[in-house]
């Protein structure tokens, strides 16, 4: 009796333990089909949901003014699920992979599309059109026409991109400590050579100081300089891809193997030799960078404009009041050209798309395409007129004082104002006016962008093209292709750099990149981007 | 008597003492400073004055951490799932470790063997969602405590410990008319709270960092724990400075402080239970390390 009691128990140890198991183990999930409905009639109340990125400096409510709107206006209660964007990478994986998606889904890269439009997952929008009028002239306006092509997939678009209706530029530039340039009566350097000098001149009456530097390693520099003496590859910091466009050839390239990749590499040899490159450069920490730009130890910097009127100035000025920076207007090369690059027109790795499943595909297609319309983007960027903001006699657009006393001491009083009503880029914006920025921002900071305005329409400076579009099998091939080549590049460079490597060796080390296929990357990206033509 | 100690003998221990302080030296000095540089001057940090002292000292990157309007709920979250988490979780591995180590449980080597093969082979990260969104607990705290309940690790080192456990115990007990429960519920926890100290606090750990079940199952921003807002706000300000036109330069250096500012906020809580536990801890691994 008593053993058979024992028995039992032990069966129902074995019983839980098997249990516990299959809840760690699987069970294979259902799938439920969503029905189908058409026609735009707004007198069912309906829900939909919506999974997007949520940025650390700017909130996003899930309540407001804009989903009263939408309510109001569509009858739909949008319900905003906002993930962090530090891992929306990692969430926006698991979602599109196991095929869980939410009606919409945000901040999707036009990578992520291209790998997953296959599937079937995501609404065709070329196939409602007629409802998404906003955002389709928009997109196939001159203006975009030709990069709006290298986001289609058989000609079809499927995701409702972010685009820019105003902002206050950004460009990566060189910037030089002024006040050094004024003490020591150089005149502002216009070429590269002319820059090299001036950092030399400073490095004689300043020994303790560098002429510039990295915050995330060699390719970052190379990058920084590559486009702007006439070659290219790692462009906009794109650290892992030596590809890059070339614009007097129309063609893509892989810069190190080009021609004139040596000035780069040569360049920095002299300033590594002459002690103008920071012997850290490879391995600098974003934080010591920040630093030596800030204790004044740095005399020029290569990287985006946005950080000197903030950050460095602000910092060196405490130590030396007569101290800044200043940007340079783009440089002359050794070709007498003078070119570098912006950052990208649009956010095309923004993207919001709407799953195939939704119950109510016109409802909101024609929801976000409103986002598009004059009243969309208002209501979008600068909530409710009268109470969030009002139109100056100019036209200028004007926030609350009420909203910006709100945010005062925020660290981004921007994103801390737009964050209270989920407004703008980082909140329900589709067609994003960045105008706020330009109430709230100091000085030097639009007397930058005027600057880098100007230099783009005197050519100078140009929008950094996207790449073109690729097959799934062209995808692999290149992350194969580039994952040897950088293998190799990263081996080799600070060799040449750091002078360990002669310069005589060079033409074996391109040979060792061919072998590796960087000629074959390029066909890649030229077959696709002829694809395009 | 007072023993003479030889010079090469003083010698020795001044040498040991030395590498003992450097040691001392190289653990805590990273801690100090990281308290340091969280309450000081933002510009000071930038321009990498801070060395020993800190300087402008302020509490701003705590309050802007501790004012994040989710961080309270958020922390709250984290305090259950690691309370309830490390309950159920120690009351699992228990319920689990204990019939595999008694050598008469029917079935016993097979079940192991299953559960060994979990440890070394993972459906991985997909499947798992899967599995979580069909049994209908995504988007709950459940889906943060379940999973993980048993880890098989654990498990392995909690079974060992009962295995040592002397036959003779058992054996009284049943003369006593004890059956399983009873005689693991009056015998063997008891005997056992070495390794359920140290359970309790691997799984506490475990829990309170956990920042990748939460992410991947939990949508709602209401049941976040406190690692996956830290974590953003650690590594957004970084990524958000660069194109931001209107942060002023307390952002560039709030990624700093706030970074050291999160880290102490999040290692507080275990800092002050390990000194507590930490007998159990160092006496439970070593025990459960070597059967016997």
């Amino acid at each position: 009796m008593k053993q058979k009691a024992v028995k039992g128990i032990k069966k129902i140890w074995a019983l839980s333990l098997s249990a516990a198991m299959i809840l760690a183990g699987g069970i294979p999930g259902e799938t439920v089909m969503a029905e189908e409905s058409s026609g735009i009639d707004h007198s069912e109340e309906i829900t939909v949901t919506m999974m997007t990125t949520e940025a650390a400096t700017q909130q996003f409510p899930s309540e407001g003014y804009i989903y009263d709107v939408i309510k109001e206006k569509f009858n739909i209660n949008l319900v905003v699920d906002p993930i962090p964007a530090s891992d929306y990478e990692t969430k926006i994986s698991t979602v599109l992979a196991s095929g869980d998606l939410p009606d919409v889904l945000g901040g999707v890269t036009s990578e992520k599309i291209a790998q997953y439009v296959g599937t079937g997952m995501f609404l065709n929008l070329s196939d409602y059109q007629d409802i998404a009028t906003d955002y389709f002239d928009l997109m196939y306006a001159d203006d975009r026409v030709d990069e709006t092509k290298k986001v289609e997939h058989d000609g079809s678009l499927y995701g409702f991109q972010k685009l820019e209706y105003y902002r206050v530029p950004i460009a990566s530039m060189i910037a030089l400590r002024m006040d050094l340039l004024e003490e020591q009566g150089i005149e502002t350097p216009t070429t590269f050579e002319e820059y090299y000098d001036a950092l030399l001149k400073i490095k004689e009456a300043h020994p303790e100081m560098y002429g510039f530097s990295s915050r995330n390693g060699t390719n970052y520099l190379i990058g920084a300089f590559a486009y702007a003496m006439g070659t290219g590859g790692f462009p906009l910091f794109q650290t892992t891809r030596g590809m890059y466009y070339e614009p007097n050839t129309d063609s893509y390239i892989y810069g190190p193997t080009s021609e004139n990749f040596t000035r780069v590499v040569e360049f920095l040899r002299q300033a590594y030799e002459d002690g103008l490159l920071d012997p850290d450069y490879a391995s600098m920490s974003k934080d010591d960078y920040f630093a030596k730009l800030s204790n004044g130890t740095m005399m020029s910097i290569y990287d985006n404009n946005s950080f000197i009127g903030r950050v460095y100035n602000v910092a060196l000025a405490e130590i030396d009041e007569n101290a800044y920076f200043d940007v340079l207007e783009p440089l002359e090369n050794e070709d007498g050209e003078v070119r570098s690059y912006r950052y990208e027109k649009d956010w095309p790795n923004n993207n919001t798309v709407i799953s195939s499943r939704t119950k109510y595909p016109e409802r909101v297609v024609e929801l976000f395409n409103w986002m598009y319309s004059e009243e969309g983007m208002m209501c979008t960027n600068f909530g409710e007129e009268g109470t969030d903001y009002t139109i100056a006699d100019d036209g200028t657009i004007v926030t609350s004082q009420e909203l910006l006393d709100a945010a005062e001491g925020a660290s981004d009083v921007a994103a801390a104002v737009r964050g209270t009503l989920a407004l703008g880029l980082q909140g329900m914006a589709q067609y994003v006016d960045e105008s706020l920025d330009a109430q709230i921002t100091n000085a030097i900071m639009l007397e930058q962008g005027e600057k880098v305005t100007q230099w783009t329409e005197e050519g100078k400076i140009t929008f950094y093209p996207q790449w073109p579009p690729f097959t799934t099998e062209e995808n692999s091939r290149i992350t194969e292709i580039e994952s040897n080549l950088n293998n190799l590049f990263n081996q080799s460079i600070d060799g040449f750099i750091t002078g360990r490597t002669s310069m005589d060796e060079w033409d074996s080390f391109v040979e060792s990149l061919k072998a590796q296929g960087s000629e074959e990357l390029e066909q890649i990206f030229n077959d696709a981007y002829a694809r395009l033509q | 008597m007072k023993k003479k100690v030889s010079a090469g003998n003083r010698a020795f221990n001044a040498a040991v003492m030395a590498i003992v302080i450097l040691m001392i030296i190289a653990v805590l000095y990273p801690l100090y400073y990281m308290l340091i540089v969280s309450i000081s001057d933002g510009n000071a940090v930038l321009r990498g004055e801070i060395v020993l002292w800190p300087k402008g000292v302020n509490l701003n990157a705590y309050i802007a951490v501790l004012t994040n309007q989710y961080v309270p709920r958020s922390y709250l979250n984290t305090l259950l799932y690691t309370v309830s988490g490390t309950l159920i979780a120690v009351a699992m591995t228990a319920l689990c470790a204990y019939p595999l180590s008694r050598k008469d449980f029917y079935g016993g080597k097979i079940l192991t063997g299953i559960v060994l093969f979990t440890m070394f082979f993972d459906a991985g990260i997909i499947s798992n969602y899967m599995v979580i969104r069909s049994i209908g607990i995504k988007n709950t705290a459940w889906a943060i405590i379940l999973p993980g309940a048993i880890n098989v690790w654990y498990m392995i080192i909690m079974r060992t410990f009962f295995s040592g456990i002397p036959e003779e115990l058992f054996e009284s007990a049943r003369l006593d008319g004890a059956n399983d429960l009873v005689v693991f519920w009056k015998v063997v926890l008891p005997v056992s709270k070495a390794v359920l100290a140290t359970m309790v606090l691997f799984y506490a750990v475990g829990l309170w960092n956990q920042w990748l079940q939460p992410l991947i199952y939990l949508d709602s921003r209401d049941l976040y724990p406190m690692q996956l807002i830290l974590r953003n706000i650690v590594l957004g300000a970084d990524a958000a400075l660069s194109k931001s036109m209107s942060a002023n330069s307390d952002m560039a250096t709030m990624g700093l402080n706030i970074k050291y500012a999160v880290i102490f906020i999040t290692m507080l809580p275990i800092l002050v239970v390990y000194p507590f536990v930490q007998k159990y801890f160092v006496k439970g691994v070593m025990v459960g390390s070597v059967k016997g």
